[in-house]
């Protein structure tokens, strides 16, 4: 009669292993997060996903962890300097990178001479003014007196054939891009006791086996530079920041941690399991219904984009903790002779049933990640359940509780534990009143909350690439046109409005590529301004008469504005192959329907108050990105969303508790339980953690669930001696199996296991005690 | 075409600053005549008669200029190895070194540019080569110029020739002559072809 079930199971295990097989699992935010709303947030999502912030990679070679003094010898910085040009060098060979930069400036003259080259047309200064006689009058005697001065070092090599100095303001201009080195020549960082590399990686940020791969190429280059290291002095560690890095770690850690901790779940649950019920078998046939419960869900989240995200996957394997109380109740409680067994199988029925209607207010939630969650914890379950109903029985042993008198005192204990409903009640009040007055700053919602990486590793990150320059990736401007030439001019317009915020220091200064590549008109407008070479010439005459400086000496200067006259106007081509172009071309990004450019900000002491300075200008195509501020703002709604959807899923589990038994008394105390359960929960995390995020509130989904499951065994406790014992034995197995699973990974190192597992365990604990508080007999 | 990023603008001051700095080092040198024992018999002389706010004369000989580009000040160091070169004119300007930092201040209102002295660089070359003027230590002086000393106690000229990579973009070399503890002249030859004379004006 069995024999098309197990076609069944079997026809289902196979095609989920086919799934698996060729699915991936992704990590990163981004695929967790609600889809976009509007082009604004998709840009956003999109610079999240494998934007300019996921492929820039610091590298540090880092005395600090090696050496507990200050500062380093001077002949640890020497070595740290020639480690940082071997290294750079190795790297730049590698086509993995697109380019690495360790701020040294010799191995930068092809920028310089593109900038110089094209000086007339990039020149901020350019115009008819500077051109005229008092314009070049002016420019002269100034160009003089520079001349002399302690900063005229950089001028002198300038002046024949720049003596109006534009190519200086182009060059201290980008110079930003590429931040001040050490007086090394190369990038020290934290006191001089870290060489750092800054580069961009060809692979993108959340194409993590790419990443991995390139950043185990960086470090095994990184040990080779450093097996020159002289030895008897103190060795560097290698340290990696930047956001592409963290998502291969935190991916790798989510991995880790979900093998690790599963394994040392299993085996407290079977010391567990086998202390208790003396049965090597029913272990074994335990796992049958877990192990097709994840293996299924796992291929029902795949079975759409052949991708799973680590957090789902992770949380569905908790789900371990559930699905083997169905073979724990059937084991314990099973009879196959009398009505006993009919009321069973429909108290697990139910049991399902409530745990489903919370997954589903999940699933219908319409958020990509909470969907994800949901789907997995409905099929999921859903066959853990059948094959509990359907394979198992005839394979289980009757566990008769052979030693059944050691839990004798479990039915009188919960019997007991009746006195203390009152007081529960109270302390749930109480927790009600906790969380209604801590209910404005509860919750928190920053990425750091989905983020794996330690504050170790944060204060790295902000210390590398504050050092190296690396502008703030998180606040952009976007300016989106039907064409680049648009796109440009648009990015003109807007660092105007940038520029009054840099003089009234609001902000410190921005990249745009309209700096390195301005709009064709712009650069043709700066071309109508230079005036023929006779006339250059007779004005340059006259204007050195009132200096010592000689007309002829500036032909060359003659010369270059001639040939910037007929220059073609410069595109993004114009910078290949340099470090200019590489960061011109990550902030332009193409689609079919136009262009955007992205302007970097740089020390903004207040992004409202740029937002609003571009809102007031109404610029067209302009907006701006704060991919803090913006996915905070996604994150909160995808909580609340999830909210509303536990609520919906609480009421409708009451609901059909109440159609399905009908006994009041029976539904107000499992009422009570969970309520309890979840208030009580809710305000002891509070305590613990001081705030909640999303992930909080996910988990006490699933202690709805397993509370729901105890209660609804306490609430119809049999009056018999023997089923009443196996009740309460089946239940507290249950209880205890689920505190095991989850209270194992709340010692996880990645933040999100951990909330979930010590969410999850702290509910179990809470949900046992307060059904068997509420408990009533049938 | 020499500077990008603030570290050039470092080796650029540097540069700018070797009218001030080669004082000092031939300060030190003056001492010194046909060898070390001259070197450092200047040397204790010069270290014993600190400068303080000597005017001086700079001209510098460029191929822009039909005729030397002039500049006037003052300039002073201490024992304690601070050196200040206040510049007058044409544009007022004030620089000063102590062993950690460089620093400029044009005192136009516009921020004032520190640069760190650190390992390896041009600039520690230039600290150290002065500090070792000023403290009459003739080993570190060799070691960041090769040394020589010519002429008499009373009429001597120290040749100086960097040794460091990022001193040798800069300048190609330095002569500074004096006689007995009075620093004179300072003539630096840049790689770009400019030559500066200082003169040191006697009270």
């Amino acid at each position: 009669m069995k024999a098309w079930a197990w076609l069944v199971w079997l026809a289902v295990v196979a095609a989920s292993v086919v799934q698996v097989n060729r699915s991936t699992v992704v990590t990163d935010v981004s695929s967790f997060l609600p889809g976009p709303a509007d082009a604004a947030q998709r840009l956003m999502i999109d610079q999240l996903r494998d934007g300019l912030s996921t492929r820039i990679v610091v590298i540090g070679l880092d005395l600090e962890r090696a050496s507990t003094k200050a500062a380093p010898s001077p002949a640890q910085s020497a070595a740290l300097v020639a480690a940082s040009r071997a290294l750079r060098d190795k790297l730049a060979a590698d086509p993995r990178f697109a380019w690495v930069s360790n701020g040294d400036l010799e191995a930068l003259s092809s920028e310089r001479d593109r900038l110089f080259a094209a000086r007339y047309l990039l020149g901020p200064g350019i115009s008819e003014a500077l051109f005229t006689q008092a314009g070049l009058n002016q420019a002269f005697v100034q160009l003089e007196q520079s001349l002399v001065s302690a900063r005229g070092a950089m001028i002198r090599p300038l002046a024949a054939a720049d003596p109006t100095l534009t190519s200086l303001q182009l060059l201290l201009r980008a110079s930003r891009q590429v931040a001040p080195a050490s007086d090394a020549g190369v990038w020290l960082g934290a006191g001089g006791s870290a060489a750092l590399l800054l580069m961009e990686t060809r692979a993108r940020g959340n194409d993590i086996a790419a990443m991995r791969a390139t950043i185990e190429a960086a470090r095994g280059s990184a040990e080779e530079v450093l097996r020159q290291w002289p030895a008897g002095e103190l060795k560097p560690t290698i340290e990696f920041a930047g956001s592409g890095y963290f998502n291969v770690k935190s991916h790798d850690a989510i991995g880790q941690d979900a093998e690790q901790l599963a394994l040392l779940a299993i085996v407290m649950l079977a010391v567990l399991l086998l202390w208790a019920l003396r049965s090597p078998r029913f272990l074994a046939l335990a796992l049958l219904p877990v192990a097709s419960g994840a293996l299924a869900g796992f291929a029902a989240v795949c079975s759409s984009n052949n991708t799973i995200h680590g957090i789902t996957l992770a949380f569905g394997m908790t789900l371990i903790g559930e699905a083997v109380d169905y073979a724990i109740y059937t084991c314990v409680q099973a009879d196959e002779r009398g009505a006993r067994n009919a009321l069973f199988w429909r108290q697990v029925y139910l049991a399902v049933l409530t745990s489903l209607i919370g997954f589903a207010a999940m699933f219908f939630s319409g958020f990509a990640g909470l969907q994800q969650l949901g789907l997995f914890s409905i099929v999921g379950l859903l066959v853990a359940a059948l094959c509990t109903r359907w394979l198992l029985p005839p394979l289980l042993p009757r566990v008769a509780l052979a030693g059944g008198d050691r839990f004798a005192w479990l039915p009188a204990l919960s019997k007991r534990l009746r006195a203390l409903r009152w007081p529960l009640l109270l302390v749930s009040l109480g927790a009600c009143v906790l969380l209604a007055e801590r209910h404005a700053g509860m919750w928190q919602d920053s990425l750091d909350s989905l983020s794996a990486s330690s504050p170790v590793e944060d204060a790295r990150d902000l210390r590398y690439r504050a050092e190296v320059g690396v502008p703030d990736l998180r606040t952009m401007i976007s300016v989106r046109g039907a064409s680049l030439e648009q796109a440009l001019q648009r990015s003109e317009a807007a660092t105007r409005v940038l520029d009054t915020l840099v003089q009234a220091r609001t902000l410190a200064g921005y990249d745009s590529p309209s700096d390195l590549l301005p709009s064709h008109a712009l650069q043709r407008s700066r071309q109508a301004a230079l005036p023929a070479a006779d006339i250059l010439r007779d004005r340059i005459g006259v204007a050195v008469a009132a200096t010592n400086l000689k007309a002829q000496a500036f032909e060359p200067f003659i010369e270059a504005v001639a040939a910037s006259r007929a220059l073609p106007p410069l595109n993004p081509d114009y910078y290949a192959g340099t470090v200019l172009g590489a960061w011109l071309n990550a902030q332009i990004a193409r689609s079919a329907d136009g262009v955007t450019v992205l302007i970097l900000l740089r020390g903004a002491t207040s992004v409202a108050a740029v937002r609003q300075q571009l809102e007031r200008a109404q610029l067209a195509g302009v907006g701006m990105i704060d991919l803090k501020g913006d996915v905070e703002v996604l994150v909160a709604q995808y909580r609340q969303r999830a909210m509303t959807a536990s609520l919906a899923g609480t009421a409708a589990i009451f609901l059909v508790l109440f159609l399905q038994l009908r006994r009041a008394r029976a539904v107000l105390s499992m009422i009570a339980t969970i309520a309890s359960t979840i208030v009580i929960t809710s305000a002891v995390l509070l305590l613990a953690k001081h705030q909640l995020t999303v992930f909080n509130l996910v988990a006490l989904l699933l202690v709805v669930g397993v509370a729901s499951n105890y209660t609804l065994f306490f609430s119809t406790l049999p009056s018999e001696t023997q089923a009443r014992q196996r009740t309460c034995v089946s239940v507290l197995l249950a209880a205890a199996s689920t505190f095991i699973a989850f209270f194992t990974l709340a010692f996880s190192a990645t933040p999100v296991l951990a909330t979930i597992g010590l969410t999850v365990s702290t509910g179990a604990a809470i949900g046992l005690f307060a059904s068997m508080v509420f408990s009533a007999d049938s | 075409m020499k500077m990008f990023s603030m570290a050039v603008v470092a080796s650029a001051f540097a540069l700018g600053l070797c009218g001030a700095m080669p004082v000092l080092a031939q300060a030190r040198s003056a001492s010194e005549e046909a060898g070390d024992e001259r070197l450092r018999r200047v040397l204790a002389a010069v270290a014993a008669q600190p400068l303080t706010a000597a005017p001086f004369i700079e001209r510098r000989v460029s191929a822009l200029a039909a005729t030397p580009l002039e500049s006037r000040g003052t300039l002073s160091f201490n024992p304690a190895g601070l050196i200040e070169k206040q510049t007058t004119s044409p544009l007022r300007e004030r620089v000063t070194i102590s062993p950690e930092t460089v620093t400029i201040d044009a005192g136009d209102g516009k921020p004032v540019t520190v640069i760190k002295l650190e390992a390896q660089g041009a600039l520690t070359g230039y600290g150290l080569g002065l500090r070792a003027l000023l403290s009459g230590n003739e080993k570190l002086l060799r070691q960041v110029f090769d040394t020589r000393m010519t002429g008499t106690f009373e009429n001597w000229k120290v040749h100086l020739l960097p040794r460091e990579p990022a001193l040798k973009r800069g300048i190609r070399h330095i002569m500074v002559s004096g006689s007995g503890a009075r620093l004179r002249l300072i003539e630096t030859s840049e790689t770009g072809g400019d030559t500066i004379e200082m003169t040191i004006i006697p009270r």
